[in-house]
């Protein structure tokens, strides 16, 4: 075979396992960014924080009603509580996307990429 | 409440589902701390075989099985170069309700692999059934429309490998409407336009959800489990059990038996090819 041709078949292995990789951080990062409280799950997003952060701003703080991932509506008793929790969850996960991404960016083979995990 | 997983373990002439099972149910104990059950047919090779991993398993319900009750065969593929037909006995499902010695209990396939504790908030909400109807692919590219629907133009698939359901005068309705398509599957197979004539799991619970919502296509009921799903297919393999870390072989799907490799870890994954999982599992337990 072709040298140059070899050489690229060889990183188009590397670049599939590394893009597969990235990948798969992210769907673990949404997999693990999820709150449940009382029977009710809240899939933790930037749109979710930022709209508990602006009812807190706007001195809403106790029995407001959000629509959990199932559609269905809870009363978060107290709302400080509840996005400190969210926050907690959110960043914890964040930190471990970004140090697992950052673990595998560099890595110039595909054995060190699956190494890592 | 009792709560717990339900396990069903039919061995065929090849693949050993009780080690799959025991493999499961040490996954269990680790992370989700419940309790667990297993349905055999073969309980006393569960227990002569696996007697030094069987203080993870806390009832064992011996099951009958009738090699005529249906004789339905399955290819078992091994990667992309290997295949076997081979008996599936996994008809039992539908009696779960009647089976399960806890109250509230999650089913799962014992190809499945639990790698964390988030199915334990089925126990605390609210639903009386869940489950999964879009796994998330581990393989990235590969475009399978043939688990969207149970066929082209019919309805939503939903996945039998991992639900919950706690006893209820609903989820009664519910396995008695899986009985009832059981039992007269030619019929709603032909209605449901489903053309492999072998009887599966996925295919009458779709079915039995769809005439449970009145045969429409409602998004409300029911609810996905709480945790998302991670599937390989049997023509990925699993290459590596290292801790919670799992090596996959994945199928490049336009050049037949080349594979990309991935691990994962952290995240529950079904694992379709039994070969490759039976063979690491082997490696798991000789430890």
């Amino acid at each position: 075979m072709d040298r140059r041709l070899e050489k690229a078949l060889e990183f188009g292995n590397y670049m599939a396992t590394l893009n597969n990789q990235k990948r798969l951080l992210k769907e673990k990062f949404l997999d693990q960014s999820v709150y449940y409280i009382d029977g009710h799950k809240f899939q933790i997003t930037m749109e979710l924080i930022n709209y508990c952060k602006t009812l807190l701003d706007l001195d809403h703080t106790h029995d407001i009603v959000l629509i959990d991932s199932f559609e269905t509506p809870y009363r978060v008793p107290d709302l400080k509580a509840f996005l400190d929790e969210i926050m907690h969850i959110y960043f914890s996960n964040l930190n471990s996307y970004h140090t697992e991404f950052n673990k595998i960016k560099n890595k110039r083979s595909i054995q060190e990429i699956v190494d890592n995990e | 409440m009792n709560n717990g997983v339900l396990l069903f373990a039919n061995n065929n002439d090849q693949v050993d589902y009780v080690k799959q099972a025991i493999f499961l149910a040490k996954n269990i104990k680790k992370h989700m701390r419940c309790g667990v059950a297993i349905a055999t047919d073969s309980p006393d090779y569960l227990y002569s075989q696996y007697e030094n991993h069987i203080d993870s398993v806390d009832h064992v319900i011996p099951i009958d099985w009738h090699v005529t009750q249906t004789n339905n065969y399955k290819r078992f593929r091994d990667g992309t170069m290997s295949e076997k037909n081979l008996m599936w006995k996994n008809t039992n499902r539908s009696s779960a309700y009647e089976l399960t010695p806890f109250d509230q209990t999650i089913v799962l396939d014992t190809d499945v692999i639990i790698n964390n504790d988030r199915y334990n908030a089925c126990w605390d909400q609210s639903e009386d059934f869940l489950i999964d109807s879009k796994p998330v692919d581990v393989h990235g590219t590969r475009v399978d429309t043939s688990f969207d629907r149970i066929s082209d133009k019919s309805v939503t698939f939903y996945w039998a490998t991992a639900f919950f359901f706690r006893k209820s005068a609903t989820t009664k309705i519910f396995f008695d409407t899986i009985n009832h398509v059981k039992e007269n599957y030619d019929f709603y197979r032909m209605i449901y336009q489903i053309i492999p004539t072998k009887l599966r799991n996925d295919f009458v619970f779709s079915i039995a959800i769809h005439i449970m919502n009145g045969f429409t296509a409602n998004k409300e009921w029911p609810k996905p489990m709480p945790a998302r799903m991670f599937m390989t297919t049997d023509k990925d393999m699993l290459h590596e059990i290292n801790n919670d870390s799992y090596l996959f072989m994945l199928d490049k799907e336009t050049h037949p038996g080349q594979y990309t490799v991935n691990s994962i870890k952290d995240v529950n994954i079904h694992c379709m090819n039994k070969f490759s999982l039976g063979r690491c599992i082997d490696k798991v337990l000789n430890d």
